[in-house]
């Protein structure tokens, strides 16, 4: 069993307004063969901590700590982490012309790999294949470039994709949700359903309660201005749907302004 | 599903070239030289009596030795470019103008002298020959040794031979041709390669013939100093079509080689033109070149480009589009690393109604080098309903490297459009991250983003050639994560 | 008179200027400008023969300039200083700005330095923050070449917007100089308007060099609507961090003019923002040539350096240039550059007649929307108004020249 931890996590961000404290001393822990999920109003952090624990550079830790299996990862560089298990669909991920998709997860995977182990091209193909087929993908995805001119809804499908292909320890799923119609969200869900099982655990971060109808949860986390301030089981998921954010900080007793800046989430990721 | 093969066959031609090629220099696999005595030398240096003695030993009709004499002297008279990289190190006084390694050309590798044939067996020559080419030739020093066509391209009255032979067997046709587009005037190098040329391809393809297959010469410089001066005439009548590759490469030394090399291409009514060139010249080289075509009435002219070697290069392939609905396209690569000035670009002129032109340029620098685009878009007068697009990329790797993108677009007409891009900037740190962020390390997401940036440019490539690209690029790019 | 004088005599420079001048120091300038004068290269305009062009005036006896509307009320602690009337050895702002080492280093600043007949010496002080636009209406003399030099420094945090305007006297040739150094101090916010609008009789090399400090910020809009032969050199060095220049500039040339234009911002401190816009229409016979520079010097990092360069035909024998030029000697900067040359726009044509206007009106209305881009920026409306109308009367001769043509 692997274990992801977060401690008194303190996060900075520098973008074009500025250095901004958006983390102030978070803390979680998860296991293999679970799954979690962060709800929380806009600008809360949530992408912040996707982000940081993924080792995005523009992220400084100021305080606390990020264990993987008990070692701190903090001086990891992105892709250390990504080889030792950790996994981040984004929100916004990156257009590459000229690299084809499939070239790009053949690499993924062989990264992990050492130079005598290296996938077969017949063995890619046919786990390629079969992946697709889960998300419903068309074979053309494969040989296009890299995210280039994909739709919102090809990109985030084309995320989970890599998530099937790289199997890793844990993934975070950062608002895979947003932009997708219903159908595409249920194919979006199959590909992560497909993949829970005691080596897999989860940290699905989201706005809306829907995505949890189709991936249950083990375990909800709140969180508000850069921290958790509840955690409980699915459940928790509905109540909040229900009485909103406003109506869990006021029965918690909270000091937070809720301005819902829908725009404050985009420019983390950014 | 089509996976990649470039990138599989990548690893097993890397392997195979290891084995077979002394390597030595790390980044450069051809940089090995041979100990191949020539037959004859003109010595170091340049004299009008070497002039005459070049023209003498290739028993050339009069005509032929005035103009190398007149060549001269304007070579003399010319000043050397007034633009670009810094040529005040080149050493014209020391090199070898002429020097051939074999005293007649073959046309069956079997007997072509050993030494040589080992050469272009490293360079994997006879083996492209026989398994993708229609016709390939071989230059060694200031002459071709080796030249040959499949029998079912010659049959289709192909003509596919060295400049020299042609100068022998064709003489009106060569007359006709022969300098009409590069004149010695031109500038300095023209001139000079006017006086003391030697070798080069020349390739007649007869009007309604169509081939698909690349015809290829591979360009050797071997002996230190060495300055190579091929002329190549290239005649495609109308309606027909031609596929010509070149590559480069020499090995290295710590003192300078030139290539100062002409080329022309007369591209007719409704003919088609492609022109290949893999420069991989070592980095002792100053490849100095004038490339030129022409193209008449719907004819196509495409020029693809690599430039990964050389010291300097400077070289600025133009289509004249002298014909209604004339098109010409520049595609081009490339890449400078330490110590090397690529100084490129294209010029099209735009001369006839409706004609069209595209230049698309993608460059890297790295690791000190500089890496220029120099191009020129002219709609003369008579240009009416034409249309050109130009497009520059340039990736700047590290804070050593510059690059300069100097573009001139004249237009002399009312009725034309002209569209121009460019940007600079560093490898993208979000591109970086993403890759990075799947277990990929920078090294290789640095060289995948490279290996994308440039694919518009492999992917035109035959197969083969995609392939060596893709791994000399990767060569250049090992290290420059830091 | 053609190419200019081979040297300029240091004596005659003396004997002409130095009773006059009411600085020793500026005659001292004037003797070093000329003794670099016959060494000097010429300014590199690329794709403009210019070098046979009247240039070389001999500077009028007295101001070859007057101004129509005065010079501008002194309040607030604006100075505004004829340059040859000023004790310019007392002004520390002026001998420290003034005439900067790389300024005069072509042969045609040379000239000018050495022959200056009248100019301005503008002094904007720290914190100024007034509403009201500076204007400088500057009218050159027929027949009566002017060499006319104007230094603005402004101090530090202060917002100004300054329009300068420049007109021709109608009447007998001259060759001409204006050049204007400007100074944005750390800090400030500057809004700088030019309109250049010489007649045909004029033949004149206009140079204006900006530097702008740390977190300066420059907005720089031009009209080029000269009817003789002239060159525009308009440069910005972005000096200090975080310095910002925004320079739009328009220009149309008809007739058989020449128009020579180097629009160029040299990017030096760290995260500097430079962006040029330049939108040119040609007439009749006329020659326009947008030269965009953008240079981003080692050291530079996080630089930003675009241009855009459009240019639009009107007829089929004019003749342009768009030659947006990167020199990139630093590796985190982010650089790019368009350029395009095309026609008028058919389906906006098709619109405006599909709504009954005439083609010449549709087409006066199609240019005026391709250079709103930069008429809008400018920031005085009256300006605005007179660049309007200025343009619209080319136009409308361009129009007739084309249908007599026909």
């Amino acid at each position: 069993m692997d274990t992801l931890e977060v401690k008194d996590l303190h996060v900075a961000v520098d973008d074009e307004d500025g250095h901004q404290v958006i983390l102030k001393g978070l803390n979680l822990t998860m296991h293999t063969g679970e799954i979690h999920a962060i709800m929380g109003p806009n600008g809360t952090g949530k992408s912040t901590l996707s982000e940081t624990i993924m080792g995005n550079p523009k992220y400084h830790v100021t305080q606390g700590d990020i264990l993987l299996n008990g070692e701190s990862i903090l001086d990891w560089p992105v892709d250390k982490r990504a080889r030792h298990g950790l996994f981040l669909a984004m929100q916004y991920p990156a257009e590459i012309a000229g690299v084809t998709n499939a070239e790009f997860m053949r690499a993924a995977i062989n990264a992990r790999r050492d130079d005598d182990h290296q996938i077969g091209v017949r063995e890619f193909i046919q786990k390629l294949d079969d992946k697709m087929a889960i998300l419903d993908m068309s074979e053309e995805m494969a040989e296009r470039y890299l995210n280039q001119g994909f739709s919102g809804g090809e990109k985030k499908r084309n995320e989970i994709l890599q998530l099937l292909m790289i199997e890793p320890p844990f993934a975070i799923l950062d608002e895979i949700d947003s932009g997708l119609d219903i159908d595409a969200l249920k194919v979006v869900s199959k590909g992560v359903n497909a993949m829970r099982g005691d080596n897999f655990g989860a940290l699905i971060i989201t706005h809306y309660q829907r995505l949890l109808n189709y991936i249950v949860p083990d375990v909800v986390h709140v969180m508000m201005d850069g921290r958790i301030v509840k955690s409980g089981n699915a459940d928790l998921a509905k109540t909040l749907e229900k009485e909103g954010y406003v109506g869990l900080r006021d029965d918690l007793g909270l000091d937070v302004p809720l301005t819902d800046e829908p725009a404050a989430d985009k420019k983390e990721a950014h | 599903m089509p996976l990649t093969d470039a990138k599989t066959k990548n690893t097993k031609n890397n392997e195979e070239l290891l084995n077979t090629v002394p390597t030595l220099d790390e980044d450069y696999d051809y940089g090995f030289s041979d100990d191949v005595k020539p037959v004859f030398s003109t010595g170091r240096g340049l004299t009008e009596e070497i002039v005459r003695t070049i023209s003498r030993e290739k028993k050339e009709p009069q005509w032929m030795l005035d103009f190398r004499l007149k060549a001269y002297k304007i070579y003399r008279r010319m000043p050397m470019p007034d633009f670009g990289p810094d040529l005040s190190k080149l050493d014209l006084d020391d090199m070898l103008y002429f020097q051939k390694a074999t005293d007649k050309k073959y046309r069956n590798w079997d007997d072509v002298p050993d030494t040589i044939k080992n050469t272009f067996e490293k360079l994997g020559v006879p083996e492209a020959e026989r398994r993708y080419l229609a016709g390939s030739a071989a230059q060694y020093e200031s002459e071709m040794v080796y030249h040959n066509m499949k029998k079912e391209f010659e049959k289709l009255g192909i003509v596919f031979m060295d400049t020299d032979s042609a100068l022998q067997e064709y003489p009106e046709l060569f007359k006709k041709y022969f300098a009409k587009l590069v004149k010695p005037t031109d500038n300095k190098f023209a001139a000079l390669n006017s006086a003391v040329w030697s070798g080069g391809s020349f390739i007649y393809v007869p009007a309604g013939v169509k081939t698909d297959i690349p015809i290829q010469s591979y360009f050797r410089i071997n002996a230190e100093n060495s300055g190579q001066f091929e002329r190549t005439l290239i005649i495609v009548e109308p309606g027909a079509s031609v596929n010509y590759v070149e590559g480069c490469t020499a090995p290295n030394y710590s003192s300078d080689s030139l290539h100062a090399a002409v080329v022309e291409v007369f591209v007719n009514d409704d003919a088609y033109c492609r022109y290949t060139t893999i420069q991989n010249w070592s980095k002792n080289v100053y490849s100095l070149e004038t490339k030129r075509a022409q193209a008449m009435k719907n004819a196509t002219m495409e020029w693809v480009d690599g430039n990964l070697g050389s010291k300097i290069t400077m070289k600025y392939p133009s289509v004249y589009l002298d014909g209604e609905g004339a098109r010409g396209t520049m595609l081009s690569i490339a890449v400078a690393g330490a110590g090397v000035d690529q100084d490129n670009g294209a010029r099209m002129i735009h001369h006839a109604k409706n004609t069209s032109s595209s230049i698309v340029s993608k460059s890297i620098a790295k690791d000190g080098g500089a890496v220029d685009y120099r191009g020129t878009v002219r709609f003369d007068r008579d240009s009416d309903g034409s249309f050109a697009h130009v497009e520059c990329d340039t990736i700047i790797m590290d804070e050593k490297s510059s690059s300069d993108t100097i573009p001139y677009n004249t237009i002399l007409n009312g009725n034309v459009s002209m569209e121009h891009e460019a940007k600079v900037s560093k490898i993208s740190e979000a591109q970086l991250y993403y890759l990075m962020s799947r277990g990929i390390t920078e090294a290789k997401a640095t060289e995948m983003i490279i290996m994308g940036f440039v694919e518009p440019f492999t992917k035109e490539l035959p197969m083969e050639y995609a392939v060596e690209l893709n791994r000399l690029i990767g060569y250049e790019m090992v290290g420059s994560v830091g | 008179m053609a190419f200019g004088p081979k040297t300029l005599a240091k004596q005659a420079i003396q004997d002409q200027f130095g009773p006059r001048d009411h600085s020793a120091w500026l005659t001292a300038q004037r003797l070093a400008a000329a003794k670099i004068y016959g060494t000097a290269p010429w300014p590199d305009f690329p794709k403009v023969q210019f070098h046979a062009w009247p240039l070389f005036g001999a500077p009028a006896a007295d101001a070859g300039i007057r101004y129509p509307d005065g010079l501008p009320d002194q309040k607030d602690g604006l100075l505004i200083t004829p340059l040859l009337d000023a004790a310019i050895d007392q002004m520390p702002w002026a001998t420290q700005y003034l005439f900067q080492e790389a300024t005069v280093k072509d042969r045609l600043t040379a000239f000018h330095v050495a022959q200056i007949n009248s100019g301005l010496l503008i002094h904007v002080p720290d914190h100024f923050h007034q509403a009201d636009p500076i204007v400088l209406n500057t009218e050159l003399l027929a027949g009566r070449t002017a060499h006319h030099h104007v230094l603005v420094v402004v101090g530090e945090d202060a917002q100004v917007t300054i329009v300068d305007r420049y007109t021709g006297e109608v009447g007998a040739k001259s060759g001409d100089s204006v050049v204007t150094e400007l100074v944005v101090g750390a800090g400030s916010r500057v809004n700088y308007a030019n309109v250049d609008a010489f007649d045909d009789n004029i033949t004149a090399f206009i140079r204006r060099q900006a530097t702008v400090a740390q977190d300066g910020v420059l907005n720089w809009t031009g009209g080029v609507l000269n009817d003789g032969n002239v060159l525009v050199d308009t440069s910005t060095d972005l000096v200090g961090t975080g310095a910002e220049a925004d320079v739009k500039m328009v220009a149309l040339a008809s007739g058989k003019q020449i128009q020579g234009m180097n629009t160029r911002i040299t990017n030096i401190g760290r995260q500097t923002t430079a962006n040029i816009l330049q939108h040119g229409v040609i007439l009749e016979n006329a020659t326009l040539v947008f030269n965009g520079i953008g240079h981003i010097v080692k050291g530079a990092r996080g630089a930003d350096a675009q241009q855009e360069n459009r240019v639009l035909m009107l007829s089929r024998t004019a003749h342009g240039d768009a030659n947006p030029i990167l020199l990139i000697d630093e590796n985190d900067v982010k650089a790019g550059h368009a350029a395009s040359v095309g026609r008028v726009d058919e389906s906006q044509m098709y619109y405006l007649m599909s709504r009954g206007l005439s083609r010449d009106l549709a087409q006066r209305l199609v240019i005026r929307g391709f250079l709103g881009a930069v008429l809008t920026a400018i920031p005085l409306p009256a300006v605005q108004k007179d660049l309007i109308d200025t343009i619209e009367r080319k136009l409308i001769h361009g129009q007739a020249v084309a249908h007599a043509q026909e």
